[in-house]
């Protein structure tokens, strides 16, 4: 039995809208967290970075 | 310590907090050892940064004047000199190769070692790596320059540098290029780091993976000395075969194909965009936060676009559907992140009048939303159904091309010119010219070939009140082209003309050089070893559960803050979102047998077949004819039935194509006489006289290569092509000779050359007669019985291996 007929009996058809399920969860938290009111200074602070020098 | 001009001073202690949690919170600061190290002076590595530019001006007019060159060439064949070096299969390769990786990536590697080093507060870490990455990555472009013309090649499109050049650019990328740039994060003296080496940090990694897992391959020429002793041939010395085959070859190319367009051509600009482009407008980037979404949407987002490329093709529908809705989903950060840089120039718009830096920054950055927008809908498949194989890709890649990568890298090279050469630019008025000229240029290029391009998507799938097709003849959908190919020619040209204003004004601002570059010395204070993040704050929650306390101060959002301290975390995080979605959709692909249904009629070529079509991937054929017919009513029409899954599973590589400049050539077999291939090959407006396709009379003069056929078939086999008794030492060239002498036979009594069963066009002819008609054969009709020495009964005792298997038939 190969690796082929170990993962074709698996029925993994569901499988990339689960990877789907979990980056949308993750992308959210990422969103959620860049909106969050903390860290307004810091933002701008990192904005202002490549001003810094030449 | 500078000042940037607006009253902000930023002394180290200050920079400490600032990139903590500037004001906001009054959480002590939790250190071990010392507060801030102690005060440091660097100088930065700008020579390495000129020579990028320089490179980049010179490989951009190259690469561009070799597409000049084939556009000519469309419109007016005559113009390759009926020279085999300079055909157009050769060149386009040449040039798509010449302006992304030497034209882009030299201007990425300028940009990248510029905003870096001042980002980091920090000297590239090893002057050495930085030398070698600039030699090694010119010797690349050379070794290219040289290999493709002469037809070396994978036959990938974007990918189709041979194996030892494929070697060459893993060292030169990550072992030269990726140490240099994370060892200087490891050594920053900065400690925020900032969005656009977010962007830096996912194009090395993200390049390195799709670099490596497209060019999984079997050195021909290799194999067979190592497994047999046997000495090589030259050709095959530098040949090799990709493991993958037809459909898993198709995803994985068009995996990194796409990719390597958002991971070469929009992420490294992006962050070069974060960094010029609050330079040039003298104010920080309109929104920091947006620029964060930005970046975390396109890493977990590109990496799924790719199929969209194989929409309508023998790819799984489920594939080609989740490339279109992550394509789809693209748009929206796209533009968010192009809107983030078009308002960096809040309440500076009047700059765009008279610094031509910023005009040609704002067009780069329009262009990159342009192209953006059309991107996601030609990855609507019903779009796609009318675009793909048209010219329509070609006016939406060069307006990403021309506009958003040409214009935001001369924009960049305006602006740094000054700085590096320590002198004003020479002449400004002329940088106005270049944009003007440019601009035009890339209007003149694209709106004749989207229309073109609608044009002959539309004749393709025109029929008649006779319910046949309107335009049956191909060659007549080519010859409407023509006047939009002529109109492309003079933007082109105005476009290099631009570039040519660029290059005068960089060689004569090199002039005005000082005797000695000054090099200041900076100073900033190390980031100290026994730095220690601030603790997690305290929830405001109070009568709540632990957990939910966790989960407030979680939603916060402060491990991501610490994570873009820790370049090393950071990275690997990026690394995992890539690798994670690319995972999910390739394993599916390879390993779920459902998805590529075998054929049992389906028989793997010939040797002589093989050699053949070896020659159609070295000419380029690819780059004008498409071998998959879709499932759509005009292409059966046309061609005959649509490609399966199933017939491509010896294809290593896959040759299905992106641009049909002549007809699919996916059901080509039986259609035509030997005679007049031979003939259409010696010159093919003998035969169809408004042609645009290059004679290839080479092929009926060179002598084809009998004994390293033997070479082709064993390393063939070694992928698990079932070659049975013809990898017997000696079998695979002598089974060639016999199926070319049959078909030189064929060819006389048709009326055609005599003397032509040694020459490299019978074994093109037999692989063209013989594709795309396994599935009209019988299921156990074997192609090489008649050729295997010892005869027929021999060959039938010994059935090939593996193809006891029968799978689902169409």
């Amino acid at each position: 039995m190969s690796l082929t007929d170990v993962m074709s009996s698996m029925k993994l058809s569901a499988y990339p809208q689960v990877a789907l399920g979990l980056f949308l969860i993750v992308f959210v938290g990422i969103v959620m967290r860049t909106w969050s009111k903390r860290g307004k200074g810091e933002m701008a602070a990192a904005a202002r970075l490549p001003l810094e020098e030449d | 310590m500078q000042t940037d001009g607006t009253g902000t001073n930023f002394e180290g202690e200050r920079r400490e907090r600032a990139t903590g949690e500037a004001g906001v919170d009054a959480t002590p600061r939790h250190t071990l050892g010392h507060h801030s190290g102690r005060m440091e002076s660097y100088v930065y590595n700008d020579a390495v940064v000129r020579k990028f530019l320089l490179m980049m001006v010179v490989w951009g007019i190259v690469g561009m004047i070799v597409g000049l060159l084939i556009a000519v060439q469309l419109a007016f064949p005559a113009a390759n000199l009926g020279i085999e070096f300079t055909s157009f299969g050769r060149l386009r390769p040449l040039h798509t190769n010449a302006v992304i990786f030497a034209f882009a990536g030299n201007a990425i590697f300028a940009g990248v070692y510029y905003s870096t080093q001042r980002l980091c507060k920090a000297r590239m870490w090893s002057d050495t790596l930085s030398n070698l990455h600039f030699w090694g990555w010119q010797l690349i472009i050379v070794c290219a320059a040289l290999t493709l013309p002469l037809g070396f090649t994978q036959g990938k499109e974007y990918a189709e540098l041979i194996w030892p050049i494929d070697l060459m650019i893993a060292v030169v990328w990550l072992g030269f290029f990726g140490t240099n740039f994370f060892m200087t994060l490891v050594k920053r003296r900065e400690r925020h780091i900032y969005v656009a080496l977010w962007f830096y940090i996912a194009t090395i990694v993200t390049v390195t993976i799709l670099h490596v897992f497209n060019n999984v391959w079997i050195p021909i020429g290799l194999a067979e000395l190592l497994t047999t002793g046997r000495m090589p041939s030259k050709a095959t010395v530098l040949e090799s075969y990709t493991v993958y085959a037809g459909v898993q070859d198709a995803f994985m190319q068009w995996w990194y194909g796409h990719n390597a367009v958002a991971f070469f051509l929009t992420t490294p600009f992006l962050g070069m965009m974060y960094y010029f482009m609050p330079k040039a407008a003298e104010r920080p980037v309109y929104s920091y936060r947006l620029s964060i979404i930005h970046f975390w949407s396109l890493v977990f987002m590109y990496i799924w676009a790719g199929p969209h490329h194989l929409h309508y093709t023998a790819l799984p529908t489920w594939a080609s559907s989740l490339g279109m809705i992550f394509s789809v989903m693209l748009w929206m950060p796209s533009w968010g992140g192009g809107i983030n840089g078009l308002l960096t120039l809040r309440g500076a718009w009047h700059k765009l009048r008279d610094d031509p830096i910023l005009k040609f920054f704002v067009t780069g950055v329009t262009f990159y939303m342009m192209s953006t927008f059309e991107g996601p809908m030609l990855s609507v498949k019903s779009v796609n159904a009318l675009s793909h194989y048209t010219d329509w890709t070609i006016a939406h890649v060069h307006a990403g091309a021309l506009g958003w990568n040409g214009f935001l890298a001369f924009g960049m090279m305006y602006w740094l010119l000054p700085r590096l050469f320590q002198t004003t630019l020479w002449s400004k008025k002329m940088s106005e010219w270049h944009f003007w000229l440019g601009t035009l240029g890339i209007l003149m290029y694209i709106i004749p070939i989207y229309w073109a391009g609608v044009t002959q998507g539309l004749m393709w799938r025109a029929f008649d009140q006779s319910g046949r097709l309107a335009y049956p003849d191909f060659v007549e959908t080519v010859t409407r082209l023509m006047p939009f190919y002529w109109i492309r020619i003079i933007g082109g040209t105005l476009y290099i003309g631009g570039v040519l204003l660029g290059a005068m004004n960089f060689v004569m601002t090199w002039r005005t050089r000082p005797a000695k570059y000054d090099e200041p010395v900076h100073q900033a204070p190390a980031l100290s070893r026994g730095y220690q993040d601030a603790p997690y704050p305290a929830s405001k929650l109070t009568s709540n559960i632990e957990f939910a306390k966790k989960g407030e101060v979680f939603l916060n959002g402060w491990w991501h803050r610490r994570w873009e301290r820790l370049p090393v975390k950071f990275t690997a995080w990026v690394i995992v979102a890539v690798a994670v979605a690319s995972l999910f959709e390739i394993i599916p692909t390879f390993l779920i047998k459902s998805n590529v249904p075998t054929i049992a009629s389906v028989k793997p070529y010939t040797p002589l077949e093989l050699a053949g079509r070896d020659i159609y991937v070295s000419e380029g054929c690819y780059n004008c004819h498409s071998q998959m017919v879709r499932p759509i009513w005009a292409e059966t029409q046309r061609y005959g039935e649509y490609g399966k899954a199933g017939e491509y599973i010896y294809d290593h590589p896959f040759q299905w194509g992106s641009r049909r400049i002549g007809p699919d050539l996916g059901r080509e077999g039986g259609k035509q006489s030997h005679d007049w291939h031979v003939r259409h090959f010696e010159n093919p407006r003998q035969l169809i006289s408004q042609s645009i396709m290059p004679a290839y009379a080479h092929l009926l003069e060179s002598k084809l290569n009998f004994e390293e056929i033997q070479a082709r078939v064993d390393a063939m086999a070694m992928l698990g092509v079932p070659y049975g008794k013809a990898v017997l030492e000696g079998n695979a060239g002598e089974m060639a000779r016999r199926q070319a002498k049959k078909i030189g036979d064929e060819l006389v009594k048709q009326g055609g050359y005599e003397g032509m069963e040694d020459k490299k066009v019978i074994a093109l002819v037999a692989y063209l007669q013989r594709l795309g008609s396994d599935i009209g054969q019988a299921a156990e009709w074997d192609p090489m019985a008649e050729f295997i020495p010892g005869g027929n009964l021999e060959a039938k005792s010994a059935p090939a291996e593996g193809e006891a298997k029968k799978g689902a038939t169409p």
